[in-house]
């Protein structure tokens, strides 16, 4: 089980009024969650803070039952918009550094499942759009994380894209039961993945305006 | 022009300039990349520090014809005394582009390596060393040409061989157009030098945008 639990947030060295304030909820094991809310709400905040990337002015990011506040781990891995990929490895380099210990076999098996067969010595710059972002869910998949932050992870790409991707990764997650924090501003990425919306409100300090079941 | 030009004798002197240069470069890239990764991992206060801020950036600007007269009372006249004018002038600014290559690697970067829990030497070396490498280059190319210049001075006041030493011979035996052979020969090689780093560059960093175009 992934916590967030009151989790509040103001810019880092101002003293004054929060951004976030006292934000909770919990994400199930093989659970999907969007995470949605208006431009500039917080929402990325909210991803790094669950990644242990930014420290909260309040509250615990808490896994499994271990306090994982501003400690970045394996435990929780964040995928971003612009997908941050090393450009001096190759891309099965990338996969494989992300495992730690090298497995040729479960590497060639991950990279199959984004459908990378055959672009093993390609460096990132090489790839299209898509294909870095299906090398990031990969390399995520292959550091196999309790928590995978998707933040705005569809964006950017054209609708064909997003909906062969969304088909990808529908596959990938009845393979893998992954445990997804989807944080997006598109309704399709919530109707074609997520299990439950979680939508944050316009007004500052940000809370959570209502949660809601999708499926 | 070229009658009493001893072809033998330019070649050896070639050799000596291009070799002083290896040395000094090849310390130069040692002690400067180490410097530079060191420096991006102090504290952000201690970064900020005026007081080491000019420690380390005040030495750079003396030119290295300046510390010559310096490096021949400690060490003397010799190779070692040469390699250490190259190293002067190659090694602020590999030192300086491979600090600032590794202040530029981008939050999302040192994220995600924190995020895989690379951590230590570690995170240094596969993580900030790669990102920084094409900074560290840019370093390279300029401190090779500064080496280059730099021993050539070095061999024209303190020299007992090598091109800058050959200038010095032809000036004194009043033989201009063997002086002129010398220039024309700095000028190519220090531009084969500089074409060989790109080349080297292209070899060692085929994932850089700026390589791959």
């Amino acid at each position: 089980m992934i916590e967030f639990r009151q989790i509040s947030h103001r810019y880092p060295g101002s003293a004054g009024d929060l951004i976030l304030r006292e934000i909770s909820f919990s994400i199930a094991p093989g659970e999907c969650v969007g995470l949605t809310g208006p431009s500039g709400c917080g929402k990325s905040t909210l991803a790094h803070i669950g990644a242990g990337h930014i420290t909260p002015a309040g509250g615990q990011v808490v896994v499994d039952g271990v306090d994982l506040t501003s400690r970045p781990s394996r435990q929780v891995f964040l995928i971003h918009q612009e997908p941050d990929l090393f450009p001096w490895q190759k891309v099965k380099k990338q996969v494989a550094f992300a495992m730690g210990q090298a497995e040729p076999g479960r590497v060639a098996a991950l990279l199959a499942l984004v459908k990378l067969s055959g672009f093993e010595d390609y460096y990132p710059r090489q790839l299209s759009g898509g294909m870095k972002k299906r090398l990031a869910l990969a390399r995520a998949l292959a550091v196999n994380p309790r928590l995978l932050v998707l933040d705005e992870s569809f964006s950017s790409l054209d609708s064909n894209l997003k909906y062969e991707l969304y088909e990808d990764l529908r596959r990938i997650w009845r393979e893998t039961a992954a445990t997804i924090l989807l944080i997006t501003h598109d309704s399709r990425d919530l109707e074609n993945l997520a299990h439950r919306e979680i939508r944050l409100s316009a007004d500052k300090p940000t809370t959570i305006k209502e949660i809601r079941q999708l499926k | 022009m070229l009658e009493n030009l001893d072809y033998t004798a330019a070649g050896v002197n070639c050799l000596y300039s291009l070799s002083r240069v290896g040395a000094g470069v090849v310390m130069a890239l040692v002690v400067g990349v180490a410097l530079g990764l060191g420096r991006s991992k102090l504290p952000p206060w201690l970064k900020r520090n005026r007081l080491l801020k000019f420690l380390l950036e005040a030495p750079k600007f003396p030119p290295p014809i300046a510390w010559i007269p310096f490096v021949i009372i400690w060490l003397g006249i010799g190779e070692f005394s040469a390699w250490i004018i190259v190293f002067i002038g190659a090694v602020s600014p590999i030192f300086t582009s491979t600090y600032e290559g590794a202040e530029a690697v981008s939050p999302a970067l040192r994220n995600c390596a924190r995020s895989l829990e690379v951590r230590g030497f570690h995170y240094l070396l596969r993580i900030i060393f790669p990102a920084a490498l094409p900074q560290i280059f840019t370093g390279v190319r300029v401190g090779v040409s500064m080496g280059w210049m730099s021993v050539i001075a070095a061999e024209m006041i303190s020299g007992q061989s090598g091109l800058g030493y050959s200038i010095q011979m032809n000036r004194l035996n009043m033989q201009y157009d063997l002086m002129t052979v010398d220039m024309v020969l700095i000028g190519i090689i220090g531009f084969l030098l500089h074409e060989a780093t790109v080349l080297l560059q292209r070899q060692i960093l085929p994932w850089h945008e700026g390589t791959l175009s």
